[in-house]
């Protein structure tokens, strides 16, 4: 039988919200059918993919209606975060759990696991623990994992949103290895990679329908693409000016700075390797700029140390011209902002409301820091909200999108939600200078222009921006300056503009 | 990781170590908490190969609290007790408790006991593995707690009470936990966990007899020493 799937006016509602997510959606899934599922962060894709994997409503709750048929016995699952899909403690079991769950003779499971690992290039890892390894081989081992039990249908939520563009690439390139009978459905931004794997797209709309679709990028949907592919950059406007604030004084300098990473016991030697060495950086006021690297280069080892959770043991950091190995926190924190990589790092209130108003507040209590308008006209008269305070929060809310979950939990959130929320919370208060880690995990292309126009309105307002990211169109239509990191080098790279769009 | 060093069942083990417990929790003399300590020893030289430094680091460590105890028998002695006798009693029984317990948790790999579980005593993998899970995530909420410390102190300038800082990170980091934990299981069930009705191991931890016999010999030499102990008028019991 061909049909692995079936919906027919398909509508899910989740506990506790008003308005169902998903409504009127007809879709057939057949055996070899390639789908892609796009739309914006929070529109229900991956709902839509839960219920057809039969993981909703059976495991994540909210009320299912209309008719779901589903006719497949197989089915492979990769779910957005590598982290979170780890149970064993070693690859190979990793990968043997869930043929071990369906009574496999384990002869037989383990030359199965060895030759799916080999198949994807990552048999040398079998006996490593899962959560060693790094985003990309760790999502590889999922797929491994997913692909070992010779599914029917493999379905794909957002595999490669927490991978760089190489593991990205790589993640994809490995899809190759599907039998052609093997339907794969997957929700995906990036949609270069993915229109190679998939035949057929289909739009989850603003109303919670789903319509058939193209692979063509919509007026904001083209980052994954080289920027030759698209001439002239239309992804967020016109390219950042290129080395327009040069003469400002640096905000953020970085002298001589350099890293050891102290290896554990397992890591089987003694003493320490270097991370980077001898690193020199500037961001000056009014500037934007990206650093780059492959994953593991210690981009975020930099910030670490930059924003002193890490100590500098080598070299110095220079903020405001101050030393920050001579600053009390109370003198150093209210320096910069910092939006950490995983979103939910930063919640601290019961919802996405109160974490607007927390934004605010906060600030408040900074000793002679400068308080932003925003900030100015939430906390008056003090007690309570007053009503222009309401109106600047719902101005705030919708400005990033989040106007229809302000009563929810911020940790409910769909991954881009979140991030916006932080965007949100960061931008309420004034700061001399940004640090953010990989701000564009889990956006989508409207939510990354959106993005975009906030850090160049800061950058026009006088603050420094530091960005790290794997997002290199998405640096490309911010920043000003580039660095990349890798092998332990910080290396000064010409615009991306200037290297693919020569004319 | 923590890497199994044990030549025997972690269940076995554990009957074991358990036999030998029962003493000395019971005992309030001097001579039952070193005799068992003793055969403590013998026992992990049969049951697996302890990292010795590592071994007396940890006890030392948790040794502190017999210490203390000591001194508060001594300093502060009970009426009508001889603080001194009373407070040697008090230190070997607990410092033996300790030993014996580190000795265990040194040789055994916590997955093998968990893995045992599951295939020698039926434990439910849904329950099994959701264990595997919670270890795995301990070094991932130390570095994650570090992380959100950081940013909150960040976000709030530097300022506000340390403890209520505590506190906000602590309530993000359950709450993070919780979502991580509900997505471990949605993985858990996107393969197949809750329809595992006859499920195989590729890593077994089998009871064999060799485990029974161990266990046969654990228990007899713990049992014959204690009726040794208490008919040879050594053994003092006292329960708290």
């Amino acid at each position: 039988m061909d049909l692995l799937v079936q919906l027919k006016q398909v509508g899910f509602r989740y506990r506790g919200a008003r308005l169902p997510i998903l409504k009127d959606v007809h879709l057939t899934l057949r055996r070899g059918d390639r789908i892609l599922l796009r739309g914006r962060s929070g529109s229900g894709k991956s709902t839509l993919l839960a219920i057809l994997s039969g993981l909703a409503p059976e495991y994540v709750g909210g009320t299912l209606s209309g008719v779901r048929e589903i006719f497949y016995h197989r089915r492979g699952v990769v779910l957005q975060n590598p982290e979170a899909q780890v149970v064993t403690p070693t690859v190979e079991e990793e990968v043997a759990f869930a043929l071990e769950n369906q009574g496999k003779d384990p002869g037989w499971i383990r030359r199965r696991v060895r030759e799916t690992l080999e198949a994807l290039g990552i048999g040398h890892l079998a006996d490593r623990h899962p959560l060693s390894l790094s985003g990309g081989e760790c999502q590889r081992v999922s797929l491994a994992a997913a692909l070992a039990m010779d599914p029917e249908v493999l379905f794909l939520d957002e595999p490669t949103s927490y991978l760089d563009e190489e593991s990205s690439r790589r993640f994809f390139e490995a899809l190759d290895l599907l039998h052609p009978d093997t339907a794969l459905v997957v929700v995906e931004h990036r949609l270069e990679e993915a229109s190679r794997v998939c035949r057929k797209a289909y739009r989850v709309e603003e109303d919670g329908t789903l319509k058939e679709s193209d692979f063509a990028p919509g007026p904001q949907e083209l980052e994954g693409q080289e920027p030759a592919a698209r001439g002239k950059m239309p992804l967020f406007g016109e390219p950042a000016p290129a080395q327009r604030v040069a003469t400002f004084a640096p905000v953020l300098e970085i002298a001589g700075l350099s890293h050891k990473w102290p290896l554990d016991r397992k890591g089987g030697q003694k003493g320490s390797t270097k991370l980077f060495h001898d690193l020199h950086l500037k961001v000056s006021a009014g500037e934007v700029v990206a650093l780059l690297g492959p994953s593991g280069a210690g981009k975020t080892t930099l910030l670490g140390k930059i924003s002193g959770r890490l100590p500098v043991e080598k070299g110095r950091v220079f903020i405001q011209g101050k030393d920050i190995a001579t600053l009390s926190k109370e003198a150093f924190y209210p320096l910069f902002m910092l939006v950490p990589q995983n979103p939910e790092h930063m919640f601290l209130a019961e919802t996405v409301r109160e974490e607007l108003v927390a934004g605010a507040a906060e600030l408040s209590k900074e000793p002679g820091g400068e308080q932003s308008k925003l900030g100015e006209e939430l906390l008056k008269p003090g007690l309570g909200l007053p009503k222009s305070g309401k109106r600047k929060i719902e101005e705030v809310a919708e400005r990033f999108g989040l106007s229809h979950r302000l009563q929810a939990h911020p940790f409910r959130l769909s991954e881009g939600e979140k991030r916006r929320l932080n965007l949100a919370v960061a931008f309420a208060v004034r700061r001399p200078l940004y640090l953010l880690d990989e701000p564009t995990y889990g956006l989508d292309d409207h939510a990354k222009a959106l993005l975009r126009e906030d850090l160049r309105s800061l950058a026009e307002e006088g603050a420094a921006v530091l960005l790290v990211t794997h997002d290199r169109a998405f640096a490309e239509a911010t920043a000003d300056t580039f660095y990349i990191l890798k092998d332990g080098r910080l290396v000064q790279e010409e615009r991306y503009a200037r290297v693919y769009c020569p004319a | 990781m923590h890497v199994s060093i044990a030549r025997r069942n972690p269940l076995a083990i554990l009957l074991v170590t358990f036999f030998l417990l029962v003493p000395v929790l019971l005992a309030f003399d001097t001579t039952t908490p070193v005799v068992f300590f003793c055969l403590g020893m013998m026992n992990l030289a049969v049951a697996g190969r302890v990292d010795v430094r590592k071994y007396l680091v940890t006890v030392g460590i948790l040794s502190g609290v017999g210490v203390g105890l000591f001194l508060l028998n001594v300093l502060f002695p009970a009426k009508g007790m001889n603080g001194f006798q009373r407070g040697v009693a008090v230190f070997l029984r607990s410092t033996a408790l300790v030993s014996l317990s580190v000795g265990y948790i040194l040789i055994v790999d916590p997955y093998d006991l968990i893995r045992s579980l599951m295939q020698n005593l039926k434990l439910p993998p849904r329950l099994g593995f959701a264990l595997f899970a919670g270890w795995n995530v301990i070094p991932l909420l130390r570095r994650d707690l570090e992380i959100i410390r950081h940013t909150h102190a960040v976000r709030s300038g530097g300022v506000g009470r340390p403890f209520r800082g505590f506190l906000r990170a602590a309530v993000t980091l359950l709450s993070g936990a919780v979502r991580h934990g509900e997505r471990v299981s949605l993985s858990m069930a996107a393969r197949g966990i809750d329809e595992a009705r006859n499920r195989t191991f590729i890593k077994k931890i089998p009871w064999t007899w060799e485990d029974t016999v161990y266990c046969l010999a654990g228990f007899c030499a713990a049992a014959g020493t204690f009726v040794i102990l208490i008919y040879s008028g050594r053994f003092t019991f006292q329960l708290s």
